[in-house]
């Protein structure tokens, strides 16, 4: 045992120590950080201000004002000058001009008849998309208004029609909070990819790491100190545990940057998710999906959903870490790899591709069954947890996860002792079938 | 007798038809340079990864120090494979203790024997220069080092001259001498027979898996001698000299003679009463490649 802690020690100081390792914990959240300060700038530059000069020549608006941007990225304004004049200050200043559009209802406007006169901007420069959208939603909605004054409509009548049924769902569980599985699965989706790039990831890191040893050939000096099966343990120990670390410092860094962002520029993640073009209608609503998004991931017990993770991260990494250990260790070139781990990269891929279906079906027979099964539920089990799945299959799952990565392990330390000493012959999985019933 | 401190006993290991080791039975006596020699397939690195613990025999026994050889041996063994290398990325400190580690020393062990070496073999300032900065004849120093740390009882070397240049062949020979001086007990594998004549003190010689021939290099050559004599003389042989003596070779002044009935004094004798001038005069004995060549062809035939 103190071996095989020796052997972890080195596998996790080499990395851990390593520039590159240092560089990609380090850029992640560096990267976040640039994100939200992307999303930011983006904001404020997009909120350049626009003045648009209102000429009702109909006179159907005289009564109405124009409502200004949210953002303050619009105003209207109502000159006393006539269009003429405007016009051709606008066309001999360009940008220059006090005004950047006019925005001309013309003698005739007909509110029932919108289109045969037609309303009319004149910009200097190419008008923008989100000052197109904005002018013609603003522009509906008061003639919408003016329609219905002139129908004799009453706009609570409209309201009312217009108004979304809302559904109480009630489950075994209790009261259903309104959006609560929308956040459950995005949650679901989130560790699901964490832990299937993380397989991949850590997993190749362990086969290159065992053939590394190999084709240097320092594994002889090795396995006459220790058992090969503890120099397999200790490699993808020690790898696992890089992997933790990496995830640990991940959260921490963006847990510590989202804070330091917030106390710099006074944004943090749970108020910055407004879209940038923030305008109107479309921009209150989306806050208050972030809103209940924030108040559904604070229902969420996070504890047991943690501490399912890693278990699960360890359990799933174990498993497939020893069979990408034993490739690694009956392979000394890259062709041979390549072919050898498509087999073990089948299941976590099969798993990847179910994991849509499970989170769409958190009860059904699919996500049960995958959930069980040591080869997808390290993906499909933590991806489960948001829907609080019942306490008998995640005890069930996480013994036969026990189970299946002693199984592997013992596979791939029968395939690890005689391959690290094999070299120039080529391997055929018949070939690997062979060792696992041969005796050193 | 001289207790033996390895003993191999009827060991036997098969890969499907092909036996690598067949029946193969030796002692290695403590404190001597012990030579395991044998042609390129002969099944030595077999015997010595089955003495090292790295795979097991088929049946037979092995004998460490008079006890049946377990997992706590390794600890006391010491092993340079041939085919050998070092981790690239790490620093020369830190590999060296990382191999006195595993074989059981503690940290601050490890650290002190470490700078000791590196004192001796003058290279201080490797310490902390990665393994891919060093040159094939620095590592190889590195990894005698790592083999020898923990001061293992047996030392077994697996052709550990091959890439070394002469110095660096020089300053390994002279400590193998140093630890056999101490005590230790060495097995030194090599396919090259020259180089083992004036290293090691017994020797084996494996072919096919077999053990063919053992015993002392000294004895062995007496044992398979050929009662060659060298002469080395001024002057002229007589004419009827090979009429009295079997001659093997003759150069201009120099002659190599089978001495079967006669005894030295007789061929000096006669050497001397026909006036022949004789500058040097030695037994020529047979090398271990020639023992090795004649073995062979014995058993084949």
């Amino acid at each position: 045992m103190r071996k095989v802690l020796i052997i972890i020690q080195r596998e996790y100081l080499t990395r851990v120590k390593r520039v590159s390792f240092i560089v990609t914990t380090l850029l992640a959240p560096i990267g976040f950080i640039v994100f939200m300060l992307a999303t930011v700038l983006v904001t404020t530059l997009s909120a350049d201000e626009k003045r648009i000069a209102v000429i009702d020549e109909s006179g159907v608006f005289k009564e109405t004002r124009f409502p200004d941007a949210d953002n303050k990225s619009l105003y209207f304004s109502y000159p006393e000058s006539n269009f003429d004049t405007l016009f051709s200050r606008l066309n001999a200043e360009g940008a220059e001009a006090q005004y950047d559009a006019i925005l001309l209802i013309p003698q005739g406007f007909d509110v029932l008849n919108p289109n045969r006169v037609g309303i009319q901007l004149f910009t200097a420069d190419r008008p923008g998309l989100s000052m197109k959208q904005f002018l013609s939603k603003t522009i509906n909605d008061l003639i919408r208004k003016k329609k219905l004054e002139v129908s004799a409509i009453d706009a609570e009548v409209i309201n009312n029609l217009n108004e979304d049924v809302r559904i109480n769902y009630t489950s075994g569980l209790g009261n259903e909070k309104a959006g609560f599985t929308e956040v459950a699965a995005i949650l679901g989706y989130l560790i699901g990819f964490i832990i299937y790039i993380a397989l991949f990831v850590y997993g190749t890191m362990t086969m290159k790491g065992v053939m590394e040893e190999k084709t240097n050939r320092i594994v002889e000096v090795l396995v006459s100190s220790v058992k090969p099966f503890q120099l397999m343990l200790g490699k993808i120990i020690g790898i696992g545990a890089v992997g933790l670390t990496q995830f640990v410092l991940w959260v921490v860094l963006i847990f510590l940057s989202n804070l330091l962002l917030g106390v710099v520029l006074g944004i943090t993640i749970g108020n910055n998710m407004q879209p940038p073009s923030g305008m109107g209608m479309q921009g209150e609503v989306d806050l208050d999906d972030v809103q209940m998004i924030v108040n559904h991931l604070s229902e969420i017990q996070f504890l047991p959903l943690i501490l399912c993770f890693l278990f699960f991260f360890i359990g799933g990494f174990l498993l497939y870490g020893a069979l990408f250990a034993a490739v690694g260790a009956a392979t000394s070139d890259d062709g041979d790899m390549q072919s050898l781990t498509f087999p073990i990269s089948l299941p976590i891929i099969i798993s990847a591709l179910i994991l849509t279906n499970v989170i769409g079906n958190p009860g059904g027979k699919l996500a049960l069954w995958a959930s069980l099964i040591p080869f997808s539920s390290p993906l499909i089990m933590p991806a489960l947890m948001p829907f609080d799945p019942p306490i008998w299959q995640l005890i069930l799952s996480g013994v036969f996860l026990i189970c299946g990565f002693l199984f592997t392990t013992w596979i791939a330390a029968r395939i690890y002792r005689t391959g690290i000493l094999m070299y120039g012959k080529k391997v055929t999985l018949k070939e690997l079938g062979k060792w696992l019933f041969k005796s050193t | 007798m001289v207790q033996s401190f390895l003993s191999l006993q009827n060991l036997q290991k098969q890969y499907g038809n092909y036996i690598a080791s067949n029946n193969v039975s030796l002692d290695v006596p403590k404190g001597c340079i012990f030579g395991l020699l044998g042609p390129n397939g002969a099944g030595k690195t077999t015997l010595i990864r089955m003495i090292t613990r790295i795979i097991f025999p088929d049946s037979g026994n092995i004998l460490f120090n008079g006890t049946p050889l377990t997992d706590t041996h390794t600890e006391r063994i010491g092993y340079m494979p041939e085919e050998r290398g070092l981790y690239k990325k790490m620093k020369v400190g830190e590999h060296l203790v990382y191999l006195g580690r595993l074989k059981g020393l503690s940290k601050a062990e490890t650290i002190q024997r470490m700078k000791k070496w590196l004192q001796k073999f003058e290279i201080e300032n490797w310490e902390n220069k990665r393994i891919e900065e060093l040159s094939k004849g620095m590592s190889q120093k590195v990894q005698f080092i790592g083999t020898i740390i923990h001061e293992p009882d047996l030392l077994i070397l697996d052709e550990p001259f091959s890439g070394l240049d002469p110095i660096n062949s020089l300053l390994i020979e002279k400590e193998i001498r140093n630890l056999k001086n101490e005590g230790k007990t060495i097995l030194f594998s090599t396919h090259r027979m020259e180089q083992v004549e004036d290293i090691c003190d017994t020797i084996v010689l494996i072919n096919k898996g077999q053990n063919i021939l053992c015993g002392g290099v000294q004895e062995l050559k007496q044992q398979f001698k050929q009662q060659k004599m060298l002469v080395r003389f001024n002057g002229i042989l007589p004419e009827n000299f090979n009429n009295h003596f079997e001659v093997l070779e003759q150069h201009e002044n120099e002659v190599v003679v089978k001495n079967k009935n006669a005894t030295n004094n007789e061929l000096l004798k006669y050497l001397i009463e026909n006036q022949v001038g004789i500058v040097a005069f030695k037994e020529l004995l047979p090398s271990i490649n020639e023992i090795f060549i004649t073995c062979v062809q014995e058993k084949q035939a």
